[in-house]
């Protein structure tokens, strides 16, 4: 589903992601952890074609940078904090997102209602955006990546924000998605529900890949947080 | 104290990257060239004006008016530009949470604060009135004495401007603080003001003139802008109880506007996000094209965002305050006066709301008042095209009602012929359209995504200095072509004729325009990172 080649970003002389490789397959959730200013936001930007960049990256085979547009059409990219258009209201958001993408409105009706209840947003939809509190933007922008059924889904740190129910709703949904082979390639500082959730985990420091396997072979009986510990403090030395 | 000096540092230097948005030295001269090179021709033009005003008043021996008429000119321009940004400066600012939490008095903020909005007013003031002063120098005696008045005064003039300003800001947004649709009351609201000012200008200009010939300084000067007269007084007769009553207004002006903003400081900005009310209307699940969606948006974000909003309606709405100018100037003057060209206020309409559509399109800053929300549109399934498509063609619906009233209340006030009527509305609507690809391509070479006020990204981007530039460069030649040359153009040509070879001339430039930007556009957009 995603399959990064040589991935690499330069802002000005300094190299932010240095030659990243990386293939994900369809349904695996993956996270991506890292120290802060690791490359991680650079990186899922450079997926969700939002900066250049050296190398390749490919979603479902089409290429990023030759073919941005139909790229864009199956995946979805949430930001870690989320800039939404604040005079518009939550339903008005989500209706212009899920215009970009042609949404029928039978679609997205049941698409809106069922996230935005389970994430407990639904009676604030008529609201607008600039009365929401941070989570709640954090909601709509999540929301607004799952109404076109994206087949990869890019999230910058999804759960900062979330209220405990939320978050744990979101799990779920991240789940039920997996499952319905949806690619999950997401960013978090919270380890303990990487290990929880996810399959993969792609660990990255000063802009070069440590480690991509599966959540099991990497922690092998051990906690995600030990061997993140291990892998920063084996390369400090 | 300190702390305040310490944040209008930061300010200051804020604003000064904001201009220049750039790390490179050889950039950063650029820029400074050009943003004083652009100065210079406003100071340059405001100087020529001035000029002839103090020539008129020569001829009757009141040349020293020339500086009542400079200083006045000045408060208004700077009031026009600055009296609304002082709502964003005070009172929508990103940073209130980070210094409300920090043990900073009130007052210190709001001085920081002050001092940095003084230094855009200040730039602004310098603009306008220096080459008043340079003139009235020219026409008046000089002695040591006035020269370091007027020097000095520079320093001081913009507490005025600031004052107003600042009422306009606390009043209005302490009226509207609490409201369910503040923003669109607030904007309704500016706009009424900004109107009320540009009619107030337009009268007392006219009105003062006449009694600066007739009788002297006005009353309504003294009462209203005592600043003005008295500091007239102090440099025109060199005595320094004037200066120092001049002095000690500036100041009151200042430490008035500090105390009205602290006033309601805390209570309108914990206001201004706080609209919890539940609308429990039905959810509408409408589909619409993505081009219509994309221009929803723009209009959302443009009638929601009163910076934004008043800044780029400033223009059409003078387009339509021009008009009935316009047409008054020509039927007084038609007959009488033997100084202009013949359809002199002809040429100047056109070229004026010509002007009016380019100097604050919305389209030279509609990328920047993105914001961070850019990256979020960027990867979206839209290609760059469909995203400055609607852009521009939210511009022209904008824009066009405007442009229409505005020319039809002129050829309905202003006899013309049929030629001169096809003329009076096509060259400002193809100025229209070749300016908000002007604006377009600017704002998309040079966006400020970056910004911690909308006024930031509105007024203080490279690319609207830019666009604004080249609108200027290209609407005044035509007009000051026929100015000087109008026997000549006369015998060549009738004035139909000379403004469509001005349209050929803006339609090759748009053509060009148009045709560089959709084929680079993808690239710069990819660009703004």
């Amino acid at each position: 589903m995603l399959e990064i080649k040589n991935f690499t970003k330069k802002y000005g002389d300094k190299v932010a992601v240095k030659n990243l490789s990386l293939t994900i397959e369809n349904g695996q959730i993956c996270a991506f952890i890292g120290h802060n200013g690791a490359g991680k936001t650079t990186t899922l930007k450079a997926i969700a074609g939002i900066i250049d960049f050296d190398g390749d990256i490919y979603i479902d085979g089409i290429d990023i940078k030759r073919n941005p547009i139909e790229a864009k059409k199956i995946i979805a990219y949430v930001p870690d904090n989320p800039d939404l258009y604040e005079h518009l209201k939550g339903i008005d958001y989500l209706n212009f997102i899920a215009d970009v993408y042609n949404i029928d409105e039978k679609i997205r009706k049941e698409k809106i209602e069922n996230f935005s209840k389970q994430l407990e947003i639904y009676n604030d939809l008529n609201s607008v955006i600039s009365s929401y509190s941070h989570g709640m933007k954090q909601k709509l922008a999540l929301i607004s990546a799952l109404i076109h059924s994206p087949k990869l889904l890019l999230l910058d740190e999804p759960f900062v924000g979330l209220d405990p129910l939320s978050s744990h709703s979101f799990k779920n949904i991240m789940k039920e998605l997996s499952k319905s082979k949806v690619t999950i390639f997401y960013s978090t500082h919270v380890l303990d529900v990487a290990e929880k959730i996810c399959s993969h985990v792609a660990i990255i420091k000063s802009g070069e890949l440590i480690t991509y396997d599966t959540m099991q072979n990497i922690t092998n009986n051990d906690s995600l947080e030990n061997i993140f510990l291990e892998i920063e403090n084996e390369n400090r030395n | 104290m300190k702390i305040a000096i310490k944040l209008s540092k930061i300010y200051f230097k804020q604003t000064i990257s904001q201009f220049f948005q750039t790390k490179k030295l050889k950039n950063k001269l650029f820029n400074t060239l050009f943003v004083v090179t652009l100065f210079l021709i406003v100071s340059i033009s405001m100087g020529f004006s001035y000029w002839g005003t103090a020539e008129q008043f020569s001829a009757v021996g009141k040349s020293q008016y020339v500086l009542i008429i400079g200083l006045m000119f000045a408060s208004f321009l700077v009031l026009c530009m600055t009296a609304y940004d002082a709502q964003n400066q005070y009172y929508k600012n990103k940073d209130y949470d980070m210094l409300a939490s920090m043990p900073i008095k009130t007052t210190s903020i709001i001085t920081a604060k002050y001092l940095s909005s003084y230094l855009i007013s200040q730039l602004y003031c310098i603009t306008m009135s220096l080459p008043a002063i340079i003139v009235y120098f020219v026409f008046c005696p000089i002695n040591f004495v006035s020269i370091l008045f007027a020097i000095i005064s520079l320093i001081f003039i913009p507490t005025f401007t600031q004052l107003i300003g600042s009422l306009f800001a606390f009043l209005l947004s302490f009226a509207t603080c609490k409201l369910k649709n503040k923003n669109l009351v607030n904007n309704i609201l500016t706009v009424i003001f900004t109107i009320a000012l540009i009619v107030f200008i337009s009268l007392s200009n006219s009105g003062l003139m006449d009694s600066l010939f007739a009788e002297g300084i006005p009353l309504w000067i003294k009462i209203i802008f005592p600043h003005v007269y008295f500091l007239f007084n102090a440099v025109t007769t060199t005595s320094f109880l004037p200066f120092v009553i001049f002095l000690l207004l500036t100041i009151i002006y200042a430490i008035i506007s500090i105390l009205l903003v602290s006033l309601g400081y805390k209570k309108v900005n914990t206001n201004q996000f706080s609209n919890k009310k539940t609308n429990n209307s039905l959810l509408k699940y409408k589909k619409s094209k993505v081009l219509q969606s994309l221009i929803k948006k723009e209009s959302k974000t443009f009638f929601f965002t009163p910076a934004y909003f008043i800044n780029c309606l400033i223009g059409p709405l003078i387009v339509i305050v021009l008009s009935i100018a316009m047409a008054i100037t020509t039927n007084q003057t038609y007959d009488v006066s033997q100084s202009v060209p013949p359809n002199f206020y002809i040429v100047m309409y056109i070229c004026f709301s010509s002007m009016c559509m380019g100097i604050a399109n919305p389209t030279s800053s509609s990328i920047s008042i993105e914001g961070n929300k850019f990256y979020s549109l960027k990867s979206l399934p839209i290609s760059a095209k469909q995203i400055i498509t609607s852009k521009m063609l939210f511009s022209f619906l904008l824009f066009m009602p405007f442009l229409l009233i505005g020319n039809t209340i002129f050829v309905i006030l202003v006899p013309c012929s049929f030629e001169l009527i096809l003329m009076i509305f096509i060259t400002p609507l193809i100025s229209l359209i070749v300016f908000t690809g002007i604006g377009m391509f600017c704002n998309l070479r040079w966006p400020k995504l970056n910004w911690v006020n909308e006024t930031q990204a509105i007024k203080m981007g490279l690319g609207l200095l830019v666009s604004m530039l080249i609108t200027m460069i290209i609407t005044m030649i035509p007009f000051l072509i026929y100015l000087f040359l109008f026997p000549q153009i006369n015998s060549i040509f009738n004035l139909a004729q000379y403004f469509s070879l001005y349209i050929i001339l803006l339609v090759i430039i748009g053509i060009f325009v148009y045709l560089i930007m959709y084929k680079k556009a993808e690239k710069m957009l990819k660009n703004i990172n």
